[in-house]
């Protein structure tokens, strides 16, 4: 069967503000967000995105849903090209791919009811009036606000952190989409409030048969809401296998490093130096061979002189290391 | 299941709205500027439109005496409130009907202003690329008309008439309004909901009009109750320049009249103190209400 | 021996609605030389706390209540000049965004420099030297001390502002999320700075965060706050190990932890109590599992219990037949 979400050697460049001297020599320098990426995601798949900032994950995830234009490379979406989308059937994408947004403060009109930004999608895609009120009971079920009564009339500054985000996912859900992107779903939620949004994502998971992509930082969060985890460092990817794997067993010097810098809420762990060299100037990718190499304590002449592929080393489980 | 209750005062839309228009109650009674400037507007909406059955008599007419001579010069609070001018007009009944011109002027003008601000604001910043360039040319262009001279102008080619002023203000007064919109609308399209709304599939009119357009309007009233005031104010000079309206009666004309008629050095003050006055309060008012309603109307996110 | 005692501390906020009670009856102690966290969640009045403690508040804020016994004195009962001059000197402040602390019109070494000549009374020679020393200290670079702060990327301005409270060599450090808008490499180095310069001058400090992983990796002693108040405090590894409040123990399983089984996480369901009218009896009530009719009359107060920690809840005595409850995820769901 094929993929549901297909992109191939996928790159996105954005134009960096020009110092006179470039602008002398008529440079152009670019800032690779993404630069070549493979990435498969068969239906009712579940992968977390997980890097640090600047690594292109957000980038990845608005490039997957079509916000975004690629600089390079191409993504098949139900095996039609997201490129030369356009009309109805660019319509009919909308309605199966859907985003999550970081900031639940912010992802609702703040004059629009509840009522009315959950009807939205409903409107736009044209779906008859009679199923508008059956799509939104349901939707506001699976995120766990079944009393839709107590909501449909407040709005968005009447509630709270975790509950918009519900309602975020339920606006998302409304339409019930094949595919969702959730770009850092919980990190502006209290902690206490996290475990909920979570919980919910696994539950519509679990139902709905929904492929997904989070985008996060968190390891933990990433290991608990998707099977297979995909590690992004500075526009590549560095490793990707099923969750659990990436985390108990890493095999890219990068995800060692991070592994070992996630804390844990136990006063027993590890606080051994990282595996990770110097250098707290923000990243900036070098050019040829691997990005990793300024700061891996491994790295050797290949390095600098070839890009490691990602090759298969376990089932499954694949990386971009030339030690493997 | 466990329903998270939110600890929010305001349940229902209704009583959701009752509240904002409790919320807005409260800040008037706060800023008693904002409160002072809308009771001006009030009973000058008032007076305007009963203008038939408060003024005691036509304003155009000349009235007599007993004796049969022209009424003309009558000292205020006698047998007419304000007096009557040289030409025996009731000074008070031209007052009155003065709201009335000055308010049509004022609230035409001010809508005027407001929309094509608004709409030029709304698809500038909106659609950005050559659109909003030219739009902004075209901005440019009319700040640079000097206004007064302009609508001067305007009425020597056409009738003059109120509407000259309307016109005016239409053509060339919108450009600030357009600019304070449009950044705005920069702001609002990069807000998080905005795109949510594309990516739900709304169009790029339903996102201009549904989404942005609602959230930029606060503004365009804030600009609009200074524009009454301007309006007037502008009305006003151009009677007084001898430009404006013939037919009908404002309190640009009655200053007009009285300058003529060297009220000033004859010390004939009911004659022009009253319509400065009015002319004042109203464009005072304006600028009030325009700084107190900036606060109700933009509403809050939770803290 | 205490750094600082925080004694029955209260501050009030004014608002349009009333008045707030953002901290009630805050009291814990802080050893010399150790690292205390503050843990909560948002609204629950760290951040408030910490600002009393240094005496930089809103105007709308005010004490209300209670003792801050530094070094034997209480800085309560001290002028704000008095405060002012221990400010940096003794007790420095972290802000809770590092580009709060750094201006961003001067370059850092400058304004390190300024400190240290304005308020350590060095010469500027003198203070150059020593802002080189800080930079490495902290492990930055100090050929990078002439470069403007929007030229440091997270990290770096998070050790920068790091090496500026530490400039005067103060007694307590009080850092307000500082690890919290850092990617997770950077997050772990900078909590190894803390941990290593603690030992190196004996520093205190008060670390809050909202994260109690951040807590359990970087931290001696722990506070917990909810709604105002401490409702446990300890030595770390007994608050985690074994909490005496269902709060605490709720925290727990509300944590994704990386190497966990997988189990599903629990949330808490519910939210805080609002703090203008606070409620009368314990503020978790609402959201306790275990809640009894005494809890809703009746405040809890500070507890000492078994392990040398304290908690405010009426059932401390059953804890360990709780804490086993609350390991179950069915006791935390409502019907």
């Amino acid at each position: 069967m094929a993929p549901l979400v297909a992109a191939t050697g996928l790159e996105k460049h954005f134009p960096v503000t020009r110092r006179f001297s470039e602008v002398l020599r008529r440079e152009h320098p670019v800032s690779r967000a993404v630069d070549g990426i493979d990435l498969f995601i068969d239906e009712g798949e579940t992968v977390g995105l997980l890097g640090e900032s600047g690594c292109g994950k957000t980038t990845t995830g608005r490039l997957l849903l079509k916000l975004t234009a690629p600089t390079a490379g191409s993504i098949r979406f139900a095996d039609q090209d997201l490129g030369s989308l356009q009309g109805p059937a660019l319509k009919k994408f909308r309605q199966q791919a859907q985003l999550v947004f970081q900031n639940p403060f912010d992802a609702l009109n703040p004059r629009f009811t509840i009522f009315r930004a959950l009807r939205e999608p409903l409107l736009n895609a044209g779906i008859p009036k009679e199923e508008h009120d059956e799509r939104m009971r349901i939707a506001m079920r699976r995120v766990r606000l079944a009393d839709v009564d107590d909501y449909y009339d407040r709005y968005p500054h009447e509630l709270s952190g975790g509950q918009l985000q519900r309602v975020v996912l339920a606006r998302a859900l409304v339409l019930e989409p094949r595919f969702l992107v959730a770009d850092e779903p919980v990190s502006m939620l209290d902690v206490s409030v996290r475990a909920g949004i979570l919980n919910v994502m696994r539950d519509v998971h679990a139902t709905m048969g929904l492929t997904a992509v989070y985008i996060s930082h968190d390891f933990a969060l990433v290991r608990y809401v998707c099977a297979r985890t995909v590690v992004m460092y500075l526009g590549k990817m560095v490793e990707d296998g099923p969750s659990a794997e990436v985390v108990e067993r890493p095999l890219h010097p990068y995800t060692k490093a991070l592994v070992q810098a996630v804390p844990v809420p136990h006063v027993n762990q590890s606080r051994e130096p990282l595996p990770i060299k110097g250098s707290l100037s923000a990243a900036s990718a070098p050019v040829g061979g691997c990005r990793f190499r300024d700061r891996c304590p491994y790295a050797f002449a290949r390095c600098t002189d070839e890009e490691p592929p990602m090759r298969e080393l376990a089932p499954g489980h694949r990386a971009a290391c030339h030690l493997l | 299941m466990p329903a998270t209750a939110s600890p929010a005062p305001a349940r229902g839309g209704r009583k959701a709205k009752l509240a904002a228009i409790g919320r807005a109650f409260d800040l008037v009674r706060r800023d008693p500027f904002a409160t002072a400037g809308i009771l001006i507007y009030l009973v000058f909406l008032i007076i305007a439109i009963f203008a038939d059955q408060l003024a005691t008599h036509d304003p155009n007419q000349i009235l007599y005496r007993p004796n049969g001579r022209v009424a003309s010069n009558n000292p205020p609070f006698g047998a007419h409130i304000l007096g009557t001018t040289n030409l025996g007009r009731d000074i008070y009944s031209q007052l009155i009907f003065g709201a009335r011109s000055a308010l049509i002027v004022g609230i035409s003008a001010a809508l005027a202003v407001v929309l094509v601000g608004t709409l030029v604001g709304l698809v500038a910043g909106f659609f950005r690329g050559f659109i909003d360039m030219a739009l902004m040319r075209v901005a440019d262009i009319a700040l640079g008309i000097p206004f007064l001279p302009f609508v001067i102008v305007l009425s020597s080619f056409l009738e003059p008439s109120m509407w000259n002023v309307v016109m005016g203000m239409g053509l060339v007064v919108w450009p600030s309004t357009a600019r304070v919109i449009r950044s705005q609308v920069l702001t609002l399209r990069e807000r998080t909901f905005v795109e949510a709304a594309r990516v739900t599939g709304s169009s790029q009119f339903r996102i201009l009009f549904v989404h942005i357009a609602p959230n930029v309007l606060p503004l365009s009233f804030v600009y609009g109750s200074i524009a009454i005031g301007w309006a007037i104010l502008t009305e006003a000079s151009i009677s007084f320049l001898g430009f404006g309206a013939t037919d009908s009666v404002s309190w640009g004309s009655m200053l007009q009249n009285a300058y003529v008629s060297q009220a000033l050095s004859r010390g004939w003050y009911h004659w022009f103190v009253p319509p400065g006055i009015c002319i004042i309060l109203v464009v005072v008012a304006g600028f009030f209400v325009s700084r107190g309603f900036e606060e109700v109307l933009f509403p809050r996110l939770r803290d | 021996m205490s750094v600082l005692s925080v004694q029955d501390l209260a501050v009030h906020y004014r608002t349009e609605r009333g008045t707030a009670q953002a901290v009630r009856g805050a009291s814990f102690e802080v050893p010399e030389g150790q690292v205390v966290g503050v843990v909560g969640e948002s609204g629950c009045g760290k951040t408030t706390l910490a600002r009393a403690i240094i005496g930089v508040m809103p105007k709308t804020a005010s004490i209300a209540g209670g003792r801050l016994i530094f070094q034997g004195t209480d800085l309560l009962t001290l002028s704000p000049r008095e405060l002012a001059s221990r400010r940096w000197r003794d007790i420095a402040f972290i802000p809770q965004s590092a580009m709060n602390s750094l201006d961003p019109v001067y370059r850092v070494g400058t304004q390190m420099v300024e400190v240290l000549v304005e308020r350590g009374g060095m010469d500027k020679r003198a203070a150059k030297v020593r802002a080189a020393e800080l930079f490495d200290m902290v492990g930055l670079d100090p050929g990078r001390l002439r470069d403007f702060p929007h030229q440091y990327s997270g990290g770096m301005r998070q050790r920068a502002a790091i090496a500026l409270a530490l400039a005067l060599e103060p007694k307590l450090v009080i850092a307000d999320e500082p690890v919290t808008a850092l990617d997770v490499i950077i997050q772990r180095q900078v909590l190894d700075t803390f941990k290593e310069l603690q030992g190196r001058l004996g520093l205190s400090v008060i670390l809050i965060t909202h994260d109690i992983s951040v807590v359990a990796y970087a931290t001696d002693r722990v506070v917990v706050m909810y709604a105002g108040e401490v409702i446990e405090s300890g030595a770390t590894a007994e608050v985690l190990g074994r909490p005496f409040h269902p709060y605490t123990m709720g925290l727990y399983r509300a944590f994704p932890d990386l190497h966990g089984s997988g189990g599903t996480l629990v949330p808490i369901e519910g939210s805080p109590p609002g703090l203008i009218s606070p409620p009368t009896g314990c503020s978790f009530a609402d959201r306790c599992p275990f809640v009894e009719l005494r809890c809703r009359e009746e405040r809890p107060p500070l507890l000492d219990v078994a392990s040398g920690s304290r908690a405010a809840c009426w059932r401390v005595s059953e804890a360990d037949t709780l804490r086993v409850r609350a390991g179950e995820a069915a006791t935390w769901l409502r019907s």
